[in-house]
């Protein structure tokens, strides 16, 4: 029993370091061969997990050998647009100035229905209102407007418009972040002094959000029931 | 690139230990075989006190190495030589010379399996 909780504890901790080496990435964006490496690396820890006959090294080496390629994988696609192509595929053009490419969606097996689905997640209903339709190497679904649907812009209504940056998130939970704070062009005595003003304890926030132009906003924490 | 480093470096130590375990399991094995070897020649020859003595050295030897092999070999794969390893001398204090011969022969033989399965030869990998 002991062992086990051990051996989950290790597994846990080279697991969770795999994939911090292996980078950012949400599971609707990973590529084919990121989808099988993190699949592959979930079914490979859950053996050794379980067998204490079988040594915790028979887990931890395939990881980090699957983690290693993957990376190098991913340098040469970065390096080589054939290679990337290979590996991950082309998008394909499913809706082509209005028009529904059938073959290259039957090409793909990209049903009526995909398409559906992918539109109304990009708030479009009709399949009239679209120019393009791209399906990515990830198997989502890019859509361009006819440009007579499309939104005007700010600029192109000529309309004046300022930049306030980013919003930060400065005090978390009664800790205030040093570094948001450098980005958004403040220090502590212009947070100590806007909460003064606030009339607002700093252990009291429960979150703080601010920019550049200083429209910031305070939430206190709620009294605990 | 710092990521690809990473995975380089990653991937030369797993082939550096990946080395080491096959020359661990080499040294352990041919050690380990040779000592079988001796204490069942002796014991055929007549010479029980030499072959109690290997049986004991057998068994100081593996108690010190075998912990090398668990770490990479599958346990259940060593246990075979570990009873081996535990059991001669209790032969011999028994009398039972056929099973204490007939233990060391086994014991060659899967000492030999043990290296072999662990080789990267085709058979192996496929």
């Amino acid at each position: 029993m002991m062992i086990t909780l051990i051996r989950t504890v290790l597994l846990y901790i080279f697991v969770v370091l795999a994939m911090r080496i292996m980078g950012k990435r949400q599971i609707g964006e990973l590529q084919p061969s990121e989808l099988v490496v993190t699949l592959l690396i979930s079914d490979i820890a859950a053996v050794p997990m379980q067998e204490i006959g079988i040594p915790l090294v028979d887990g931890i080496v395939p990881i980090f050998v699957l983690v290693s390629l993957e990376l190098i994988l991913s340098a040469c696609m970065i390096k080589s647009n054939k290679f990337r192509q290979m590996i991950s595929g082309k998008p394909v053009i499913v809706v082509r100035n209005g028009k529904v490419q059938q073959n290259e969606m039957r090409r793909i097996r990209f049903t009526i229905e995909d398409l559906m689905e992918g539109m109304r997640l990009h708030d479009v209903f009709r399949l009239d209102e679209i120019a393009w339709a791209i399906v990515e190497t990830n198997g989502q679904l890019s859509i361009l407007k006819k440009p007579e649907l499309l939104q005007p812009t700010a600029q192109q209504l000529n309309i004046p418009t300022d930049d306030p940056g980013l919003p930060m998130v400065v005090v978390s939970d009664g800790e205030v972040y040093d570094e948001a704070l450098k980005i958004v062009g403040f220090d502590v005595n212009w947070l100590n002094k806007t909460l003064k003003e606030q009339n607002v304890k700093l252990e009291n926030v429960f979150i703080m959000t601010t920019d550049r132009a200083q429209n910031f906003q305070i939430i206190k924490k709620e009294a605990k029931e | 690139m710092k990521r690809v480093w990473i995975a380089i470096s990653l991937l030369s130590v797993i082939l550096t230990l990946s080395f080491l375990s096959l020359y661990a399991t080499h040294t352990i094995t041919k050690t380990m075989s040779n000592m079988f070897e001796e204490a069942y020649t002796q014991a055929t020859d007549g010479n029980l006190d030499q072959a109690r003595e290997t049986a004991d050295d057998i068994q100081v030897y593996w108690s010190k190495t075998h912990n090398i092999l668990s770490t990479y070999m599958r346990h259940e794969e060593i246990e075979h030589v570990l009873v081996a390893a535990n059991s001669l001398s209790t032969y011999l204090d028994q009398d039972d010379l056929e099973t204490f011969t007939e233990e060391c022969k086994a014991s060659m033989v899967y000492l030999r399996h043990l290296w072999e399965s662990e080789q990267p030869s085709f058979g192996n990998i496929l």
